[in-house]
């Protein structure tokens, strides 16, 4: 059945109900071999639930699973080619490390030998092969993750799920095992997984992102397009930093705001937008907006005041208010004095009506890079 | 601060207790000398403590078959009580359904009832002329069997009386752990059995010891339902101990027989002493 063409996991139509909501409506996804996939969404809306019907440890209600080509919907999950990271570990305390990585092995009736051989390579690929005699209890977070990661891998699955695998360590620690997690994976081009409700983290280590909202997936990218082209309001407010207002288009720019404060956009920015398109959700980019100090006797237009400014080093983030009823964020060149009046100009646009997009200033550099679900959307709209 | 509760408890406890424990060994003056004026076959030493009361009553046929039908007794009735709230632990905890609660706080009901009247409603249940036997003679089995006045009643009327406490340690444990311990092992291969046996048991292993410690102890020393539903002999030593004081009179054996159970009794809680300190040791790790 496995063919070099078929999908490391094909999943078609699944839908899980719990309780009296459904909590996930019939999603498809398929992630190619060795890749790795995040789900990306707020709290609730779904992930666990779905990596657990991959896992096997919950029975979906429709549709299907298939892994590698082969299709396990229906199989235990002690049957199934995968391996869980749980978001707690799971780590079995009165075990010790190398008796929790060779568990697997040893079920599988492995000689002694390989299974020592295979649990040492796990332990020294996640630096743990110092610890192996001490129990779960006598390790930090980081490390019990670690070996949480160890005891996956060293069974070589086909798949592998990781839910919120880091959401238990703290920032900096986090960033360290992402990487280490992405280095991992990409070494054993495991096809891969991964839930986070962490925008950041779904953008630095995915190869593509699912865009999950109350059990459905928004968007399917990879991170360059979903934060370029977030296809629906919800991803272009849920994916990085994102100045989101009500307005319509004039000329030369957008009125926003209950007070219509004009903001004025670049040359082009506009010209796919015609002006009686009514009211929008326009969605501009913090580091898409220009702000310089207003020349005295310049265009009135676009003038505002920075209010607040929080610096980041190479750059500074400042809140900038345009009248009364309007504000907007940019990121701004930290030398640059900006104490007096603004100018502000917006370089980069993307328009919603119903949720949907509908407008974006810029079009895709490549075909290669829209996702599959635009070009579904596209196709059904033909 | 803690001397005087130690030096009461010393007193109160501690003093009866060696003058009992030396009363058996043949020292029947001093503190004993009240007893000793009216106990029959008793044995006395004028010069150092001599074993003999303990020869005399292992020499007894009747002694020696109620100490073996007393750890048969504590021994089956120990582990039917493991695997009745082991079950019915794991039940609830796997499936949480409402039918799981509903079998655990059933389980429960026997502790609010009093024993005495338990063991008179299991006896009048399954003896002659009971309810078992009656319904059974109507359906045309007149030989059907009693067990009123047996071992096996005693057995049934000890698990009644220990379900609870069983289950509702052995769920409390499993309350404690995380359902994904148990996935994990399901994940990394193992059938629900294995991963039962080797993830859930180790992981609840210290309430386990403590039922089979604690309710093996207090079935050893039984009184109420041996006597009112075991047979006359041989019987539990509770029962025994009682009649050989209250009945025959021999106070120095029925001590004799007293101290044999707390030496059984200390045996039994040696698991638990170990499974304490084991689970110290490995102290500081996570249960989730
Ligand atoms: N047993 C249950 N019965 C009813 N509803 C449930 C049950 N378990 C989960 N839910 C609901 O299903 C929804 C999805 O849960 P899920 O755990 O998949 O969310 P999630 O995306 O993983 O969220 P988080 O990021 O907080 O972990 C939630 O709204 C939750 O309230
Ligand atoms: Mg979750």
């Amino acid at each position: 059945m496995t063919t070099a063409e078929s999908h490391g996991l094909e999943i078609t139509g699944l839908t899980k109900k719990l309780g009296e909501n459904t909590v996930v409506k019939g999603i498809s996804l398929s992630v190619r071999r060795g890749e790795l996939v995040c789900l990306l969404g707020p709290s609730g809306c779904g992930k666990t639930t779905t990596l657990r019907m991959i896992g096997g440890f919950l029975q979906p209600d429709g549709g299907r699973i298939a892994i590698d080509g082969r299709d396990v919907t229906e199989l235990p999950p002690e049957r199934r080619p995968t391996a869980m990271v749980f978001q707690n570990y799971a780590l079995w305390p009165h075990m010790t490390v190398y008796k929790n990585v060779a568990y697997g092995l040893r079920l599988r009736k492995l000689a002694k030998s390989e299974i020592d051989d295979r649990v040492a390579a796990a332990l020294k690929m996640v630096n743990l092969d110092q610890k192996a005699n001490r129990h779960p209890g006598a390790l930090s977070g980081g490390e019990q993750q670690r070996v949480a990661l160890a005891r996956a891998i060293v069974l070589e699955p086909a798949l592998l799920l990781l839910d919120e695998p880091l959401s238990n360590l703290d920032a900096k620690l986090r960033v360290g095992v992402r990487e280490e997690i992405r280095e991992i994976q990409q070494r054993l081009s495991i096809t891969t997984v991964f839930v986070t409700h962490d925008q950041d983290e779904a953008l630095s280590v995915a190869d593509r992102i699912a865009v999950m909202s109350s059990g459905d997936i928004e968007q399917y990218s990879d991170p360059d397009d979903l934060y370029r082209h977030p296809e629906s309001r919800f991803v272009a407010g849920f994916v990085g930093a994102m100045n989101i207002f009500e307005g319509r288009v004039t000329t030369g720019g957008v009125l926003v705001g209950a007070e219509d404060a004009f903001l004025p956009c670049a040359e082009g920015v506009l010209s796919g937008l015609r002006a009686e398109a009514g009211n929008l959700e326009l969605a501009v980019r913090l580091e898409d907006v220009s702000v310089a100090p207003a020349s005295s006797g310049g265009p009135s237009g676009g003038a505002g005041r920075v209010v607040r400014q929080v610096p980041h080093g190479h750059f500074k983030e400042v809140l900038i208010e345009l009248g009364k009823q309007a504000s907007l964020r940019a990121y701004v060149d930290p030398d640059v004095d900006l104490s007096g009046p603004v100018a502000v100009t917006v370089r980069r646009l993307l328009a919603y009506r119903d949720g949907e997009l509908v407008y974006s200033s810029h079009a895709r550099d490549q075909a290669g890079r829209r996702s599959e679900a635009a070009a579904a959307r596209v196709e059904s709209a033909r | 601060m803690v001397a005087p509760p130690v030096a009461i408890i010393g007193f109160f406890v501690g003093v009866p207790i060696v003058i009992s424990v030396i009363y058996t060994l043949g020292h029947v003056g001093g503190p004993n000398s009240a007893v000793a004026a009216v106990a029959q076959h008793q044995v006395a030493t004028h010069g150092l403590l001599t074993w003999a009361a303990y020869q005399q009553v292992f020499a007894q046929h009747n002694f020696r078959a109620s100490l073996v039908a007393s750890v048969w007794v504590t021994v089956v009735s120990v582990v039917i009580v493991l695997i009745l709230s082991w079950a019915i632990a794991l039940y609830a905890w796997q499936t949480n359904s409402r039918l799981g609660r509903a079998l655990s706080a059933l389980a429960i009901v026997p502790m609010f009832i009093p024993v005495v009247i338990a063991s008179y409603s299991i006896l009048q249940f399954w003896s002659y002329g009971g309810f078992v036997k009656t319904i059974a003679y109507a359906l045309g089995m007149p030989n059907f069997p009693t067990l009123g006045f047996s071992l096996q009643l005693v057995v049934l009327g000890e698990v009644w009386v220990s379900v609870p406490f069983g289950v509702l340690m052995i769920a409390s444990g499993l309350g404690g752990i995380s359902p994904s311990v148990f996935e994990a092992a399901r994940d990394a291969g193992a059938g629900v059995v294995r991963a039962t046996l080797s993830v859930l048991v180790p992981m609840n292993l210290l309430p386990t010891v403590i039922v089979t410690c604690f309710t093996g102890i207090s079935i050893l020393g039984s009184f109420t339902v041996p006597y009112l539903v075991g047979p006359t002999a041989p019987n539990l030593l509770g029962p025994e101990a009682t009649e050989t004081f209250s009945s025959f009179n021999e106070p120095q054996q029925a001590e004799v027989m007293a101290i044999v159970l707390f030496g059984l009794s200390v045996i039994v809680a040696v698991p638990y002493i170990w499974a304490t300190y084991r689970s110290n040791r490995n102290a500081g790790v996570q249960a989730t």
